[in-house]
């Protein structure tokens, strides 16, 4: 009885600095691609379309944007979608949450970014908790990662104030496909301006 | 059996009877003190409609303050700096009154685009028409196209705007109204168990306490808003507005209705009485008469809780005049037995004249009970109680008439008539004469009027505008009319459209082949989906770009629509939102970001009145422009119904409308089934009464005749000219037949007894003319003149009333003189002459 308390003990104590040695990483990471983002829009030698790309360069390889896409449409739906659909669906999805995402950093002004702590949620799964600082307030962004089949941890969804992004494309997704076929959808996402977002 | 009871009992002791009638007389004095007037927007609704419920989950849900409009006209531009610094000095005046929470106007709304910034910057700090910098040009332009302003703050011309005066919330109100509510619903609904019986008597009384509390502040809050605004109106025209003003006033025109028709009614009941009979007596009688039948009568209302409603607030001079033509006969028969029998004495003709008045008075009186009584049928809260009251009022004039004139008269002496009037007015003579000469013209006549009556009846209609209720003189009509015209309308509607959609589009066919890399997938996407159910319904999400696509669609089709004035839904602020975001919509993620991040007072303001996220809800505000005269409130609505299930393809059980004009219109096009139904109980009970009072169904038609005919006329002249029926108008035919009947009993009844002594229908014609003739011609003259001193009202409806009435009244009278005689002289219904 004794000794498997002790092999549990044992086994939790290496799991802790093993994950916390991952999560470190994880943090280490996110924050270099922060920085490189925020580098990139403060590089005034750039020309916005620049600019553009050197970012989505940059975060191409954290965000799992296919994963997003299917999590957006749900698994109702994505199950529904034959393959083609789907190929057609993630593409139009993907460049969609692109051109948002590079809209909205037209916002950014001087804010600083500031990583703070990441920590484990579930098996697999860590949140990094970073802070848009700006002189008059501070702002919390979350951004969610897994560990992927590639054995890579990928950013799976942003929390910024408390509105996940993924949870956005949910309830709007579902509520269209509520009164419209998903070729409507579809040709939502094709036509640009059609869905708002 | 009466008359032993008058002789025995009530002549043998009048002293003592007199006594006991002052002591009762003093005590319900004392308890008129308790006479209340009620004017809340709630006595003008339908007492069991379905949408009153409606509207008022309606304003709980979504929340109503109450407060005060000035809306204020400058005589020069409204953005030169004196303009705005005289509504500086305005505002600041009005913010020193403790009732005053916050004073909205064009200094302190936010302004977005004067000049455009960058969101961000404008979060920061959202300037105002104060702030520096501010570009007034610009701010113009804003103004004048912000769809939040535009026909709501300013006028579209820029030359009148709105100052917002927010009233503090009053919870304790609300709670009440609440709580006294829910438990008159369990009441109805028959659910409603002891101590909750006992519960709502409380909450009753603590209701009426805490609301006549209320009523005094806010009515010295009104005249003190009205006080700073005098000071200021050699800057501009400025006028006050909302609904708890209108509520304040009305009281105010209720009480000086009251006052000025009850004592011009008086004034004028003396004069004819001295006109008439010229002796002190006959005028001190009907005088003592009149006001104790109304002091007891307020008595009464007063002990039972009965409020005098803007319906009701003429009760006073109507019993009056009824209370005086009881009067009236009695001393006409006293004055007739008087010369015609000399040596009676005064105990003697006291006792003939009562007993002989007494039958067809009781009749009389019964039969104007039963009209008024008939308005109970109208389901219209106010005309119900307004029949309630009249009914019992007239059962007390009639009970103490027949007390105090035998008690009053057994204290003076026989005094022979002066009948100087009679002999010289000889109207009812002329009448007889014009009878015997002319009977078939006068059936003539009759036939036509009837057929042009009945054509005009068909042309009436029930669109009333709310504002025409009052003289153009008045502040209310005044006020309304600017903010009806010029800042979006006055009459609310809402629209509560339910978001929910449950008809998913059917998914297409799962893929049947799964590669073996999608099965390991899937338990993976199943962990994802648990993590995003778990938040779904988190309320920023709510807010998605189909749903605010359909809230615009909605939005703009309201908007679009000729009758409305002003707008106001999420609609609104999604335009905003459109117009801060360069031009495009806002989408999914700005939407619920603003949601989540929105400051407590901006959500209060642009969220909590429009949307209900817990019930998938969101409601559209319009303001109905209530004095356009194309104006068809019920065309309206069932516009709006027809286009939101057909144009904009939403479910009829997906909304809902609610709100003062859904209201108002179901209580105008009660009318019609009112009118008629009244009406018709009230023909259809004279009728019966009738065969039951001279026993042969032909005297019941031909004594029915005469008043459907006067009735008839009223109506019709109202079709013809174009005047609507109103709460009051349909109580006009109800109130004048039943008045108006009177006559026919009393005439029938004469000439019955004149007929009987010779049986010959022409001597018999002559002598009833004569002889009750006066008393009718008297009587009718005192009502019609009486009921015309409504005209002194403010209240439009009053006016209408009494001037009809006094139509209704004076052809009853000529065709119980002309066509009720004609046709008992040519149908015969007494058996043949000898």
């Amino acid at each position: 009885m004794n000794g498997t308390l002790i092999v549990l003990f044992l086994v939790c104590l290496s799991a802790v600095p093993l994950i916390a040695d991952d999560i470190s990483e994880i943090r280490a990471m996110t924050k270099e691609k922060v920085d490189a983002v925020i580098r990139t829009l403060k590089d005034n030698s750039l020309s916005k379309k620049e600019k553009k790309e050197g970012i989505l360069k940059t975060i191409d390889g954290l965000f799992d944007f296919s994963l997003m896409a299917r999590l957006s449409l749900g698994k109702k739906h994505w199950k529904a979608l034959s393959k083609a659909q789907r190929k057609e669906f993630s593409e139009l999805f993907v460049k969609r949450l692109k051109e948002s995402y590079l809209d909205k950093l037209d916002l950014y002004t001087d804010e600083e970014i500031v990583v703070d702590e990441a920590k484990l949620t579930k098996k697999n799964r860590v949140e990094v908790l970073t802070y848009l600082v700006s002189k008059e307030d501070k702002k919390e962004m979350i951004y969610k990662l897994y560990k992927s089949k590639k054995k890579e941890w990928m950013v799976y969804d942003v929390d910024i104030l408390g509105v996940s992004i993924v949870q956005t494309y949910r309830s709007q997704f579902s509520g269209i496909l509520k009164k419209e076929s998903m070729e409507q959808l579809m040709e939502r996402l094709r036509s640009t301006g059609e869905l708002g977002s | 059996m009466l008359r032993e009871f008058y002789d025995k009992f009530i002549l043998a002791y009048p002293k003592t009877i007199l006594l006991i009638l002052l002591i009762c007389i003093a005590a319900l004095g004392y308890q008129a003190r308790y006479l209340e007037i009620d004017a809340s927007a709630e006595t003008l609704l339908l007492e069991d409609d379905k949408d009153l419920a409606f509207t008022r989950k309606v304003n709980e849900r979504y929340g109503s303050s109450d407060f005060l409009v000035l809306t204020y006209s400058p005589k020069i531009d409204l953005l030169a700096d004196a303009t705005l610094d005289v509504l500086r000095k305005l505002s600041a005046d009005l913010l020193e009154l403790e009732r005053v929470e916050s004073v909205d106007s064009i200094l302190t709304v936010p302004l977005l685009e004067s000049p455009p910034k960058p969101v961000k910057e404008l979060l920061k700090n959202v300037p105002t028409l104060e702030s520096p910098g501010i570009d007034k040009v610009l701010a113009r332009e804003e103004f004048l196209n912000s769809p939040i302003y535009r026909d709501n703050l300013v006028s579209p011309d820029f030359k009148t705007t709105a100052l917002l005066v927010n009233l503090h919330d009053d919870p304790l109100y609300r709670d009440l109204l609440q709580h006294r509510n829910s438990l008159r619903k369990k009441e109805r609904d028959g659910t409603l168990s002891v101590i909750e019986q006992s519960e709502l008597e409380k909450v009753q009384i603590d209701f009426k306490n805490h609301r006549d509390k209320m009523r005094l502040v806010e009515h010295n809050n009104i005249s003190l808003v009205r006080n700073i605004a005098k000071n200021y109106r050699g800057e501009a025209k400025i006028f006050l507005g909302g609904a708890s003003m209108v509520a304040d006033d009305l009281i105010t025109f209720i009480s000086s209705d009251l006052q000025v028709f009850g004592s011009a009614v008086f004034v004028f009941l003396i004069v004819t009485l001295w006109v008439i009979f010229r002796q002190l007596r006959w005028i001190l009688l009907p005088v003592i008469t009149c006001t104790f039948s109304v002091v007891a009568t307020s008595g009464f209302l007063g002990l039972f809780g009965w409020e005098v409603t803007v319906i009701s607030s003429n009760f006073i001079s109507i019993q009056l005049i009824i209370t005086m033509a009881i009067t009236i006969h009695l001393i006409v028969r006293y004055r007739e037995l008087a010369r015609l029998l000399p040596e009676m004495d005064q105990r003697q003709l006291i006792l003939h004249s009562t007993i002989f008045m007494a039958r067809p008075c009781t009749f009389a009186v019964l039969t104007t009970v039963v009209g008024f009584a008939s308005l109970v049928l109208s389901g219209i809260l106010p005309v119900m109680n307004f029949g309630w009251m009249m009914s019992a009022g007239i059962g007390v004039s009639l009970f103490l008439t027949f007390l105090i004139f035998p008690v009053l008269l057994m204290q003076m002496p026989k005094a022979m008539p002066n009948t100087s009037f009679e002999s010289r007015f000889a109207l009812t003579k002329i009448f007889a004469d014009i009878t015997e000469s002319h009977g078939k013209t006068i059936l003539f006549i009759s036939v036509v009027a009837l057929i042009l009556s009945v054509a005009g009846v068909s042309k009436l209609n029930v669109e009333n505008s709310f504002i025409d209720y009052f003289k153009e003189s008045t502040e209310i009509y005044q006020g309304m009319k600017v903010i009806d015209q010029q800042l979006g309308g006055t009459t609310p509607l809402d629209l509560v459209v339910d978001l929910e959609l449950t008809e998913d589009a059917a998914p297409q066919a799962e893929q049947e082949v799964k590669a073996e890399a999608e099965l390991e997938d899937e338990e993976e996407f199943d962990a994802f989906e648990e993590e995003f159910e778990e938040t779904a319904n988190e309320a920023q999400y709510w807010f998605t770009a189909e749903k605010m696509e359909r809230i615009e669609k909605i939005h703009d089709y309201l908007n679009g629509l000729e009758q409305t004035g002003k707008v106001l839904s999420l609609g609104t602020m999604l335009k905003i939102g459109k117009t801060l975001n360069s031009g495009k919509p806002l989408d999914n993620f700005s939407l619920a970001l603003l949601y989540n991040e929105l400051p407590e007072r901006f959500r209060k303001i642009i969220l909590d009145p429009y949307v209900s996220v817990e019930n998938n809800e969101v409601r559209f505000y319009m303001r109905i422009r209530d004095s356009e005269p194309n104006l068809r409130r019920n065309e309206l609505l069932l516009q709006i119904q027809h286009d939101l299930n057909s144009k904009l393809e939403i479910p009829e059980e997906k909304w809902q409308l609610a709100n003062l004009l859904v209201l108002y219109n179901n209580m105008l096009q009660s009318l019609f089934k009112s009118q008629i139904l009244t009406l018709g109980v009230v023909i259809v009970s004279f009728l019966f009464m009738f065969i039951f009072l001279f026993r042969s169904f032909i005297i019941a038609l031909i004594a029915i005749f005469p008043n459907v005919l006067s009735i008839g006329v009223v109506l019709g002249f109202m079709g013809w000219v174009g005047i609507p029926l109103d709460m009051m108008t349909i109580t006009i035919a109800a109130i004048s037949v039943g008045i108006a009947v009177d006559n026919t009993i009393h005439y029938i009844h004469r000439f019955r007894h004149e007929f009987a002594s010779n049986r010959n229908y022409l001597a018999s014609m002559r002598r009833s003319h004569e002889s009750i003739g006066y008393a009718m011609y008297y009587t009718s003259i005192t009502i019609i003149i009486g009921f015309s001193i409504l005209v002194l009202s403010k209240f439009i409806p009053s006016i209408y009333f009494g001037l009809l009435t006094g139509l209704a009244m004076l052809i009853a009278l000529v065709a119980a003189l002309t066509l009720l005689p004609q046709l008992l002289i040519f149908l015969k219904p007494l058996g043949p002459e000898s």
